[in-house]
């Protein structure tokens, strides 16, 4: 054959192959976990219930090892939120290696494309613990509440909190942070606000003690225009001033300062059954 | 090279080879065992399942008939379809209890189709959270079946290839059978009973 020949044919083969090799159809979506508990790829959360879902949920899993994620999309592509739900925590892996102590709450706001959508998928260990006909009940009801009404951001704050709370109840713990339309009550809130009490006058004392010695050595610094004795105070008052912003005195004592790293995905295990529920509008 | 010398490099050879030989079938028999009892332990998480929304179902049935008691053709459905699951089960027969798995699903399509016809279901709490459970097994069911299909799947092809007939015949292993969806199953196989 002439060489023109040659060319076209490889040319035509190269074509073959592209086309057999090319996969016909819409690829699924998939998100990968970034490593945060909130993944809001929908943008449909704001900035201050972002931070206390964050941190709800980061305080869950160091209490309970349960670990629950959020995520938000714009949109399934077609796919049902069942499956997608189920691929991603799956492949997310959620929850402890021998509890399989996940979920995975995600949702899709209402669109022209498609129904505004809620589901948790629970992981097997989870189950007991959030029965689907409850997990049901809570989506209907939020969604009434907050969903059909377009308050997103307020309405998956809650959905979290009462998850979050309905697991810590059933390990027998209470958390410290989040929306609350419960409040828990009784002793466990009065002597974390003691210790923390303790805690700040324990602050104060210091702020006192350092202020006392850096007057001293500032004298002695003056010499050399540099007035370092004053650290001591300022490192004080920031830190009593963070920990009042942060506004929590339990958390002091509670996972706060431990509980700090974002939401951990390299955990094994994630065993998902398919369980769950969730409701749509 | 002396005779003895070649004699004796030969039967190192035939050892090698019969070790070879015998590390081959070992780790294939091994393979074929470990297929089956996978087969064999995720069909145990569908039953699992099945029994669920077996034992789940009379008590929908019951708050149904509460509301709409006349339709009795609906309950006889699905009482039927229940009994020849479980008389499948004690038979021990895995195609029947698909069948009547499959069954079943156009059964309780039937039942839920009456949430139309008595809209005042829908506002039912206990037939909500019933409903809620029901969805959550049926899904549950969807999740096993899939993990046990493609269990089955390793199980047949390797029972297919070349070798693999060898070990599984050693190893007294079968082919196992799918869970088929029946094609007329009416109720779409992610199942989502609950849209306003």
């Amino acid at each position: 054959m002439s060489t023109r020949a040659w060319q076209d044919s490889i040319r035509g083969l190269g074509f073959l192959l592209a086309i057999c090799f090319t996969r016909v159809g819409h690829a699924e979506i998939f998100i990968s976990d970034p490593g945060t508990y909130v993944v809001d790829q929908a943008s449909v959360i704001a900035a201050p219930h972002r931070e206390s879902i964050e941190r709800l949920l980061s305080e869950l899993h160091s209490a309970t090892s349960a670990q629950v994620k959020l995520l938000t999309v714009r949109s399934l592509d077609g796919e049902d939120i069942f499956r997608f739900a189920q691929r991603h925590a799956e492949r997310w892996v959620l929850g402890g290696k021998e509890k399989d102590n996940g979920a995975l709450i995600v949702f899709v706001p209402k669109s022209a494309e498609q129904r505004g959508q809620i589901r948790v998928q629970t992981g097997y260990g989870l189950e007991p613990v959030l029965p689907d006909s409850w997990v049901g009940s809570l989506s209907r009801e939020v969604t009434q509440s907050h969903f059909v009404r377009g308050d997103y951001s307020g309405g998956l704050a809650v959905m979290v909190d009462e998850t979050a709370r309905r697991i810590a109840q059933s390990h027998g713990k209470t958390l410290s942070g989040g929306v609350g339309r419960l409040r828990p009550s009784g002793r466990a809130q009065g002597v974390r606000k003691f210790w923390g009490a303790c805690f700040l006058l324990f602050l104060f004392l210091m702020m006192m003690m350092r202020a006392a010695v850096g007057r001293r050595s500032s004298s002695g610094w003056r010499g050399l225009g540099r007035s370092r004795g004053f650290h001591g105070d300022r490192t004080g008052s920031w830190l009593l001033g963070s920990l009042l912003w942060s506004g929590g005195l339990g958390r002091a004592f509670g996972g706060g300062f431990g509980g700090r790293s974002s939401g951990g995905s390299f955990g094994g295990g994630g065993g998902f059954g398919g369980g769950g529920g969730g409701a749509s509008w | 090279m002396s005779l003895g010398k070649i004699f004796l490099g030969v039967v190192g050879v035939g050892l090698v080879g019969v070790l070879g030989l015998g590390g081959c079938l070992y780790s294939g028999y091994n393979r074929a065992v470990r297929m089956d009892e996978d087969v064999k332990s995720k069909w145990a998480q569908v039953e699992n399942q099945l029994q669920r929304r077996y034992d789940l179902v009379p008590n929908l049935v019951e708050t149904v008939k509460g509301v709409a008691g006349q339709e009795k053709e609906v309950f006889l459905g699905i009482a039927k379809a229940r009994e020849s699951y479980f008389q499948a089960k004690e038979s021990k027969s895995i195609s029947g209890q698909v069948l009547a798995a499959n069954q079943f699903e156009s059964a309780l399509s039937r039942l839920l189709v009456l949430r139309e016809t008595y809209p005042e279901l829908k506002s039912n709490q206990n037939f909500l959270k019933l409903q809620d459970s029901l969805e959550g097994t049926e899904n549950r069911i969807v999740v096993e079946r899939q993990r046990f299909n493609d269990a089955v799947k390793e199980l047949n092809t390797f029972a297919r290839s070349l070798m693999g007939k060898v070990y599984t015949g050693l190893a007294r292993v079968e082919k196992a059978e799918y869970f088929e969806v029946s094609q007329d199953a009416k109720a779409p196989p992610k199942v989502q009973f609950g849209s306003p």
